[in-house]
């Protein structure tokens, strides 16, 4: 006997659309990308962009330049922050069983943005270059020792959640009273504070991509243990799975992601939060397709809301931060006023 | 004996809830805990599924101690229906049921044509086939509890562990849930140890009755051994006629009132 017909009834319905979304988020992707290199001051085609990416031999031109230089290395950032900060979220939200977790309830934002700003504040003439690793550094600190705090003979999603807020104040409460002590520095942190992607470079590129490609790899087999979790630790355990360990790991995975993707663009709210919840919406909470369509669908509407902060004042360029949180804001409460629903 | 406890010692915390359990169930016997609210039930069902980590004392699995076998080992022998077991909202009764097929599979493993088989089959023996495209959260209590059971089904246990199967069913589908566990246990030889609050239940559908009162076992046996009017005064504390079923034999219990030793627990 081979699967039982309603498997195969059920299964085309749900697994088509979850196919059909994932290959949605993959064209949005390649479209986000395209359209953040050909738009800008100088515009170009987007038959141009790829002309230019796949044929070598225009290196004199300006155009390749551009491209090359500027906005290709600018966009595979914003896709990269994105896919990091979304993958993220829809993992914590699976490990807590809370739809409303997001990277920065274990801390790691508060945690970034403090080792950022004391780095810059109290060391004096603290090379810029490495305030992604300082913000790394404590971003991963930070979620240690949230991690640290809930134990308790295991870690239940709760106290995580407790330890994460009040960690996450403590931090942001450093970080302002930083701020008001080393008042003449405020400048030059507070770019890095709002978040954004501008000026991003190769240089981001290489710290970035080590970070995202491993955890990011790994977290997209994690799949089928989440959706195991989420039937609850007692459930999970009789499955046979050791959840107290696959709760590690899958933290880890987390803080790893959403630590690289703060550290180098600051502080971008509402991605890791909205973005699994859209897809959920669209396929539903299987795991297995949930991650791999959050990681496409983060970057791309990272990059986006990254063309929109460049365009709609220009030519001042907004933090894409503020982007994100103007769109993600009001999404939030439309998911909050339907969640009251059920 | 396929599951044992000896000197099991639980607690929560400091407060100790079970002290000192020694527990024997042959394989292929069906055995019920009863006792009132609080009394460590569920405590120590957690605890025979090595959920619950005893202070003192031992859990056996055939012989061996449960906490020395990997869990994915206990999970293809012994399969556990929490008391309030939850799943996503968008979750189809399929979906749950191949879940079950979880400690079977290596984390790179597919489902073969074998897990389907299984699935398939857990589906029919518990009459959730109908209901496999349905998503669990629209299911009614009766029909969301055979899907749990399917679930558990499909790990191909040979223990099955119960919580109160059937609270919240109305009487005609706590009866269907008690016919599968008996179907269940006579049919495919499965050891079953389950809570339950209907004692009229518990003695119709069980070979053994384990009494508990405050984490302590204070009788055991067959319902006709054991389930007594002083039994039920003792540990539930209500006045009781107990008869025997003309047609089974079974004992039968009729409450009707709250014995005396339950005086201070009303004021
Ligand atoms: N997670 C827990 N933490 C602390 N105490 C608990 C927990 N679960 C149960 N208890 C306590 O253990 C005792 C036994 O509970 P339980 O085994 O659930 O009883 P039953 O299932 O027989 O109603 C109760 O006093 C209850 O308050
Ligand atoms: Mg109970």
């Amino acid at each position: 006997m081979s699967k039982p017909e309603v498997a195969i009834a059920s299964g085309s319905i749900k697994h088509r659309r979850q196919w059909l979304v994932l290959s949605l988020t993959l064209i949005l992707a390649v479209t986000a990308v395209t359209a953040s290199i050909a738009i800008g001051p100088i515009k170009m085609s987007f038959k141009e962009v790829w002309q230019i990416l796949l044929d070598k031999s225009v290196e004199q031109d300006v155009y390749y330049q551009i491209v090359w230089n500027i906005r290709l290395p600018r966009t595979l950032v914003g896709m990269l922050v994105g896919t990091g900060l979304a993958l993220s979220g829809a993992i914590l939200q699976g490990v807590m069983r809370n739809p409303l977790a997001d990277p920065h309830i274990i801390g790691v934002s508060a945690g970034a943005g403090f080792a950022a700003v004391a780095a810059l504040t109290i060391i004096p003439n603290f090379p810029s270059s490495y305030v992604p690793l300082a913000a790394f550094i404590g971003a991963l600190t930070s979620a240690a020792i949230v991690y640290g705090l809930a134990w308790k003979a295991g870690v239940s999603p709760m106290r995580l959640i407790l330890a994460g807020v009040a960690v996450s104040s403590l931090m942001s409460a450093g970080t302002s009273g930083l701020l008001v002590v080393f008042s003449e520095n405020v400048q030059a942190v507070m770019g890095w504070l709002v978040g954004g992607l501008a000026g991003r470079s190769w240089f981001h590129w290489h710290q970035l991509w080590p970070y995202i490609a491993v955890a990011g790899t790994i977290s997209l087999f994690t799949g089928r243990q989440i959706n195991i979790l989420l039937l609850g630790d007692e459930m999970a355990t009789g499955l046979g799975m050791r959840v107290e360990r696959i709760r590690v790991l899958l933290i880890a995975l987390a803080s790893i992601l959403a630590a690289a993707a703060v550290s180098v663009a600051g502080l971008i709210g509402f991605i890791g939060l909205i973005v699994p919840h859209i897809i959920r919406l669209l396929s539903g909470s299987d795991y297995r397709f949930l991650l791999p369509a959050s990681a496409l669908a983060g970057g791309s509407l990272l990059v986006l809301a990254d063309i929109g902060a460049r365009m709609v004042m220009d030519p001042i360029e907004l933090p894409v931060g503020v982007l994100t949180a103007a769109f993600g804001a009001p999404f939030f409460l439309y998911l909050l006023r339907r969640g009251q629903k059920h | 004996m396929i599951l044992g406890a000896k000197n099991l010692t639980l607690s929560y915390e400091s407060s100790i809830i079970v002290p000192q359990l020694n527990l024997f169930i042959k394989p292929q016997e069906v055995v019920t805990f009863i006792g009132p609210n609080g009394s460590g039930k569920s405590t120590i069902l957690k605890a025979l599924a090595r959920f619950l980590k005893a202070k003192n004392g031992v859990v056996y699995l055939n012989g061996q101690d449960i906490q020395t076998l990997s869990t994915k080992q206990v999970a293809q022998k012994l399969a556990i229906l929490p008391q309030t077991p939850q799943a996503p909202a968008d979750l189809t009764v399929l979906e749950l049921v191949s879940r079950g097929r979880a400690p079977h599979l290596k984390w790179w493993q597919r489902s073969s044509s074998h897990d389907y088989e299984v699935i398939n089959w857990a589906l029919t023996e518990t009459k959730t086939m109908k209901l496999a495209d349905r998503l669990v959260g629209t299911l009614s209590g009766g029909e969301r509890q055979r899907a749990w059971i399917a679930m558990a089904l499909a790990q191909s246990p040979e223990i099955l562990l119960l919580d109160e199967p059937t609270t919240y069913l109305d009487i005609c589908h706590q009866l269907e849930i008690m016919e599968l566990v008996t179907k269940l246990n006579q049919e495919l030889g499965l050891t079953v140890v389950m809570v339950l609050h209907d004692i009229n239940q518990a003695a119709r559908y069980s070979h053994r009755l384990i009494a508990l009162k405050k984490g302590q076992i204070v009788a055991q046996g067959s319902p006709q051994q054991i389930l007594t009017a002083e039994l039920l005064a003792d540990v539930f504390r209500v006045k009781a006629i107990v008869k025997s079923d003309p047609e089974s034999g079974n004992p039968v219990c009729l409450p009707y009132g709250i014995a005396e030793s339950c005086s201070e627990c009303l004021s």
